[in-house]
């Protein structure tokens, strides 16, 4: 048995890591904190489902690794804030063509975004989960989530407007 | 931007120069080990603490009915469970694979090490790690050291450019704003470099933080840190300043007897 959950828990991280550390990257921005992150919210994974206490390792994993961004976030936000593009700065994104001009464009303006905001749009838009969900991974109300989604999207777009401008305000409009 | 364009957007940013996993889930089973051994010590203390305040009241229960007089209960650990190691977070190398570094001769190395005139308390350890409070007429403040055999053989750390050797040059150190940083190296080849700033962990500038990170020519990493406080990730100094000297605490980590 103790075996079986071994495995199962080996097989977990290693086919989810890169997956969860994707979501890690767009929630702050850095690679080597979301390596960071996602380690140590699978690390509490770990060791709580080999205590039987965890039903679905997916749906725990998301949950622990959100509330480790935001901990991690509110702990810290002084420090690393210096590590960012202040928000007034960033509010003119790099102006590329390409797709990774455009990549990079989205993902300075995710970071202007507040955590609970940008953690929102992560979930919904990113990794594609609905609002029911959304607010049971951060334990919130579906009322919060939606507003949430709509400032965070419209601060997006606010900061996408002067380099984006033909993808963000198309007629399919994002909000 | 229709949400599909949305989507879309977001997948390649999530791309966006991503470095190799490497050894990645390797250290979460890594640190789901550590953090399963604190939690044994926790409940050792915490067992050892319960213990100390049923044998107290107990004595002077028997010493209120008339009893024989009963001595004093022993000392009780006052310190709430040990709290989590913060030296390999402090410094940047999060993937080197868990020391077998026994927890007793961390600490009895340590205590062994540690300059004479001053008072130690709530002694901790676990393999690889060892802390203690240490009390002079300045306060009171936190001492740890990490020791890492096979440094030499760290697993890469999967970020692009970013060698875990860098922890021994300053310019590529991790440390919070305003620290201080030299690097020396010694005759035999070792590696110092001493810091003295703000603790990354407190996130607060009250909270001030010493470290020699030691680099063996055997390939043994030596990191030994002190706090002006006893919780280091709280902002609450217990001292104006860390209880050990850069000088002190070089001495210490550069000691040839740390166990391996």
């Amino acid at each position: 048995m103790k075996k079986e959950i071994e495995s199962e828990l080996h097989d977990y991280v290693e086919s989810r890591y890169a997956h969860l550390r994707r979501t890690a990257f767009l929630l702050c921005g850095e690679w080597h904190r979301a390596e960071d992150l996602v380690q140590t919210a699978l690390a509490k994974v770990v060791v709580a489902a080999r205590r039987g206490r965890v039903e679905s390792l997916d749906a725990y994993s998301r949950q622990v690794l959100l509330r480790v961004y935001l901990d991690d976030n509110q702990r810290g936000s002084r420090r690393r804030e210096r590590t960012w593009a202040d928000p007034a700065g960033a509010a003119e994104p790099p102006v590329v063509a390409g797709d990774r001009a455009t990549a990079l464009t989205v993902l300075a303006a995710l970071r202007t975004l507040p955590a609970r905001q940008r953690a929102t749009v992560v979930l919904r838009y990113w990794e594609d989960r609905s609002v029911e969900d959304t607010a049971a991974v951060l334990g919130v109300s579906e009322g919060t989530v939606k507003s949430q989604s709509a400032k965070g999207l419209a601060g997006m777009r606010q900061m996408l407007a002067g380099s984006l401008a033909e993808l963000m305000f198309s007629d399919g409009g994002v909000v | 931007m229709p949400l599909d364009e949305l989507r879309t957007t977001l997948n390649q940013a999530a791309e966006l120069d991503e470095p190799p996993v490497g050894g990645g889930p390797a250290a979460v089973f890594a640190r789901a080990d550590r953090t399963r051994s604190r939690q044994r010590i926790a409940t050792a203390v915490s067992g050892i603490v319960v213990l100390g305040v049923v044998i107290g009241v107990a004595a002077t229960a028997v010493d209120r009915s008339g009893g024989a007089p009963t001595a004093a209960p022993a000392p009780v650990v006052s310190a709430g469970p040990p709290s989590a190691p913060t030296l390999t977070s402090a410094a940047p190398s999060p993937r080197t694979r868990p020391s077998d570094v026994p927890a007793d001769a961390m600490l009895n190395t340590l205590l062994r090490l540690l300059p004479a005139g001053v008072t130690v308390s709530e002694p901790d350890s676990q393999p690889g790690f060892a802390e203690v409070i240490l009390s002079d007429r300045a306060g009171r403040g936190k001492v740890q050291v990490n020791v890492q055999p096979g440094f030499n053989r760290v697993i890469p750390s999967g970020h692009g450019g970013d060698d875990p050797m860098d922890t021994f040059t300053c310019a590529r150190r991790r440390d919070p704003a305003g620290t201080h940083c030299t690097r020396s190296v010694l005759p035999d080849g070792t590696i110092v470099v001493l810091t003295e700033g703000p603790s990354e962990d407190a996130g607060h500038d009250r909270i001030q933080r010493r470290m020699a990170d030691v680099y063996r020519p055997d390939g043994v990493r030596v990191v030994l840190g002190t706090w002006n406080a006893v919780h280091e990730k709280t902002n609450t100094a217990t001292r104006a300043e860390p209880p050990l000297t850069v000088q002190q605490l070089q001495a210490i980590a550069t000691d040839p007897t740390w166990p391996v």
